[in-house]
């Protein structure tokens, strides 16, 4: 009985603070490295709007878990640009009109490769698409030229935009100083 | 310099962004949930514990394109989800939990509630307009972390 208790206790996350102990709570984080909830690090709390009654006990165990999970990624190399996925390359297709189907899109990539898997998916609530897809190749050269051909192009009179879904590493925060001009 | 594409980070919305869903519940088969977040570096976690047919755990993670972290936004963003309060949702019970935690510009929210059978709980709930708009995101966020896992990882997540 104690040990069932004590493994509930483990396995929860300790959400348990309201907004104003949450600013104290958070310095406590920084400084522990990080021990439920990752939100607290990325937020500059002065500007923060906080909403919600997750108060209590939150059974969390992305938050509650620092352990790296299953990935393809190749450890011993993190880096930049596209990740390959485990039968090909995924590409992102956004700004896609609602009343596309899958066939315009089927038609419209398959230009430049087999287009190996697509998803095309619907909006719940209204069952129109709901504005991206995710396109595969086999090869990273046939996505590498489909990026090239759609990116920014009009599909269905729609511009869309075309970008690799996944990447080998974290994103680069460049633009930290929002006050610089752009570069490039 | 295109837009859209894979360059300039924060987009038109700008700011911080972060998104965690939890669905789950304890009963005779152990805890059983899903659970994804996108983090603001890119990551894309994703757990799926059902010990019903087999005790193994899904758990995935990927780095995902700013394009991709994009697009969740422009989901939350065109849902209106931000402008909603949770006070008046059902609470967690037995049947399970919901949880929706948002961080996007100046906002936070962390939401949480029972899980939702279907539009017939939405109607008849105290704040039936509220609880459709996180309904239909929930369901619209599933799908598109689903379609992403799915592609990547080539395995089929179980719908908790």
């Amino acid at each position: 009985m104690a040990a069932a208790m004590a493994e509930e206790d483990v396995e929860f996350v300790d959400y348990d603070r309201n907004e104003e102990e949450e600013e104290d709570a958070m310095d406590e984080d920084d400084r522990a490295g990080g021990r439920a909830l990752p939100v607290p690090h990325i937020v500059s709390q002065g500007v923060m709007r906080t909403r919600g009654r997750l108060l209590g006990r939150s059974p969390s165990v992305l938050a509650s878990n620092p352990d790296r999970l299953d990935s393809l990624a190749d450890a011993g190399n993190p880096g930049h640009g596209p990740q390959r996925s485990i039968e090909g390359w995924i590409l992102l297709v956004s700004g896609v009109k609602e009343d596309a189907e899958e066939d315009d899109l089927y038609n419209t990539f398959s230009d430049f490769g087999h287009v190996k898997d697509l998803h095309l998916n619907l909006e719940r609530r209204t069952g129109y698409a709901k504005g991206y897809a995710l396109v595969e190749y086999e090869s990273f050269e046939e996505a590498q030229t489909a990026i090239k051909a759609m990116n920014g192009t009009q599909l269905l009179t729609r511009t869309v935009y075309v970008d690799w879904a996944f990447s080998r590493g974290p994103i680069q925060k460049l633009t930290s100083t929002r006050s610089s001009t752009p570069e490039s | 310099m295109a837009t859209g594409g894979g360059g300039g980070e924060d987009g038109a919305s700008g700011g911080e962004f972060y998104l965690r869903y939890y669905v789950g519940h304890k009963g005779k088969f152990g805890h059983e949930f899903l659970e994804f977040e996108f983090r603001p570096d890119g990551k894309l976690r994703y757990a799926n514990n059902s010990n019903y047919k087999n005790d193994t755990m899904i758990r995935k993670e990927v780095f995902v394109s700013p394009s991709v972290l994009r697009e969740a936004r422009r989901i939350i963003q065109e849902s209106e989800i931000m402008k909603e309060d949770d006070n008046n949702w059902p609470e967690p019970d037995r049947v399970g939990r919901q949880e929706l935690e948002i961080v996007m510009g100046n906002e936070h929210i962390s939401f949480t509630t029972s899980k939702i059978g279907s539009l017939v709980d939405v109607q008849t709930s105290k704040d039936p307009e509220g609880l459709r708009i996180f309904y239909y995101l929930v369901q619209d966020l599933k799908c598109f972390v689903f379609s992403l896992i799915n592609l990547h990882f080539k395995i089929k997540p179980i719908q908790s």
